[in-house]
């Protein structure tokens, strides 16, 4: 029985390709471009930290434009099917995160300087920021049609936040810094939990909350 | 007045669903069998709610339900039910850029059709049935409102399901195709189940074995359209003006008034229609109670 939906997962790639919200995503991955490329064709002089800094801006604009990605116009039509929700989403995924990988790869290759910097820590930052723009609009799918609206204000609240933090617990650390590696330990687990909880947005309920709710009472 | 030999379909019994402060659907129990069932209910009647409950879209805060001998509130039951239901949605969206045969083709995925030529052949099938043959290869933009509605119906109707659950579906169908929709739906309904709402009551006399009356979340009625329209026995009458203190009066084709309401003494009475049996349901008591 569940082998019938999961052998439709391949059949799904394409039209999952072809109904991804990519203007978004263009747009957004576009002027992440933009930002690293700027000053690498104008070959400006930059510090480790200032271009660790247009990484992270970098990082946004992807995460803005991945917010988008799980937003289906045909959602209410397509409600009832027998193939799962959470199997119809990897599809999509399947086909927007390589595109988001291969993006940021780009990025780094245009920023060049590459054994200056902590690429790998700026990686996990990037990627954190991007499952919390897929979890949070994963959750609003759950009760709504449009994920993105949300999910990219909130991303771009994480980022402010992120930057008024405590220096502590501070994630947004200069490269170079004692507290590198603690502030990625912590990126690190921001990024398990928008997984996570992306994974427990996917699945559909079968019992509205309230029923829950009167059942454990 | 009993479907003789039917089967049940859908038996719900005690559902309830709130949007926050909203009630929209309190206690409501009904029972569907084979054929075709319509749901009738002024906006905001909770229609929309109760499809939703009955195609799993929605899940119920209280109240049982099985849908096709199977309990929607477990993961294998639902998906159960999902394998054989179709389900159009009140306001179905649709990818722009695919074409009308693309999208159909991908809900058939999504449907578990697996085998390409014989899905093919399946989506060629329903969008012949609602009349989209020729448009096939155009893209949902560019299509009209009324075909789209039929792209939708199409999708509903892929893998021919035992049981549709059918939201309104003949809106912005011109004449025609509001026929054409009947003969299929009438085919469909022989052996298997449908579950339409509708504001045409017409729609209700030409194409229902059975009728449910949802009004402010209840169950206001469950029978055949013929023990809705006796509603109004004896409350349908004809007159030469109008009425003023009549539940309607509207002037026919032929120049006379025809009256829904209490008729005066001596009144010429009329046979009354499924229309006037609904008008009299579901208008008296807000009459009484604005009344009192
Ligand atoms: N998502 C929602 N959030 C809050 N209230 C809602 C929501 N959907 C419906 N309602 C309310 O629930 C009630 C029932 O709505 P429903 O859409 O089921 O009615 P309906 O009978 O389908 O109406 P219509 O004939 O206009 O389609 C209404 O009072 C409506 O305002
Ligand atoms: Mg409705």
């Amino acid at each position: 029985m569940r082998r019938m939906s999961v052998r439709a997962l391949p059949l799904l790639v394409l039209p999952a390709a072809r109904a991804t919200p990519w203007t978004a995503f263009l747009a957004a991955a576009g002027v992440g471009l933009a930002i690293v490329a700027v000053p690498a064709v104008f070959r400006v002089e930059l510090t480790v930290e200032d271009l660790v800094g247009l990484l992270r801006a970098a990082a946004v604009c992807g995460a803005l434009g991945l917010a988008f990605l799980l937003d289906d116009p045909a959602a209410r039509t397509i409600a009832t099917v027998p193939t799962p929700r959470p199997l119809r989403y990897a599809a999509r995924a399947g086909v927007i995160l390589p595109a988001a990988a291969a993006w940021w790869a780009l990025v780094l290759t245009i920023t060049g300087h590459g054994a200056l910097l902590p690429l790998g820590g700026v990686t996990v930052e990037a990627a954190a920021l991007g499952a919390v723009a897929l979890a949070v609009g994963a959750v609003r799918l759950r009760s709504g049609d449009n994920g993105g609206i949300v999910a990219a204000p909130a991303v771009l609240v994480l980022v402010v936040a992120a930057s008024r933090i405590p220096p502590h617990l501070a994630l947004y650390v200069p490269p170079g810094d004692e507290r590198w590696a603690a502030a990625h330990h912590r990126w690190a687990a921001l990024l398990a939990a928008a997984v996570l909880v992306s994974v427990w947005a996917a699945v559909e309920p079968v019992r509205a909350r309230s029923s829950m709710m009167t059942e454990i009472d | 007045m009993t479907v003789a030999a039917a089967t049940s379909v859908v038996h719900a019994s005690g559902l309830t669903l709130r949007y926050g402060r909203t009630a929209a659907l309190t206690d409501v129990s009904f029972t569907l069998y084979d054929g075709v069932t319509g749901l009738l209910g002024p906006n905001g009647a909770g229609k929309t709610t109760l499809l939703r409950i009955v195609a799993t879209a929605l899940p119920p805060d209280q109240g049982t339900l099985s849908v096709l001998g199977n309990d929607p509130r477990t993961p294998a039951g639902r998906l159960a039910v999902r394998r054989r239901l179709g389900y159009l949605p009140q306001d179905p969206g649709f990818h722009p850029g695919f074409t009308a045969f693309e999208f159909v083709d991908y809900v058939a995925i999504l449907k578990e059709l697996t085998d390409r030529r014989a899905r093919h052949q399946e989506v060629s099938r329903v969008l012949d049935a609602v009349g989209l043959s020729g448009q096939r290869g155009r893209r949902i933009r560019a299509l009209s409102g009324g075909m789209r509605q039929r792209v939708a119906l199409a999708a509903a109707l892929a893998g021919d399901p035992d049981l549709l659950v059918l939201d309104e579906p003949t809106v912005g169908l011109d004449p025609e195709q509001r026929l054409r929709f009947r003969e299929v739906i009438a085919e469909l309904g022989e052996g298997r189940s449908v579950l339409l709402s509708t504001h045409q009551t017409e729609e209700v006399m030409a194409l229902c074995q059975r009728v449910v009356v949802l009004d402010g979340g209840t169950v206001r009625f469950e029978g055949t359209p013929a023990d809705l329209a006796a509603h109004a026995r004896g409350r349908v009458w004809t007159s030469g003006a109008r009425v003023a203190g009549a539940l309607a009066s509207w002037r026919a084709g032929d120049g006379r008034y025809r009256n829904v309401g209490d008729p005066p003494a001596g009144a010429e009475l009329l046979e009354p229609t499924v229309e006037d049996g609904y008008l009299m349901l579901v208008d008296t008591p807000a009459r009484e109670e604005t009344g009192r």
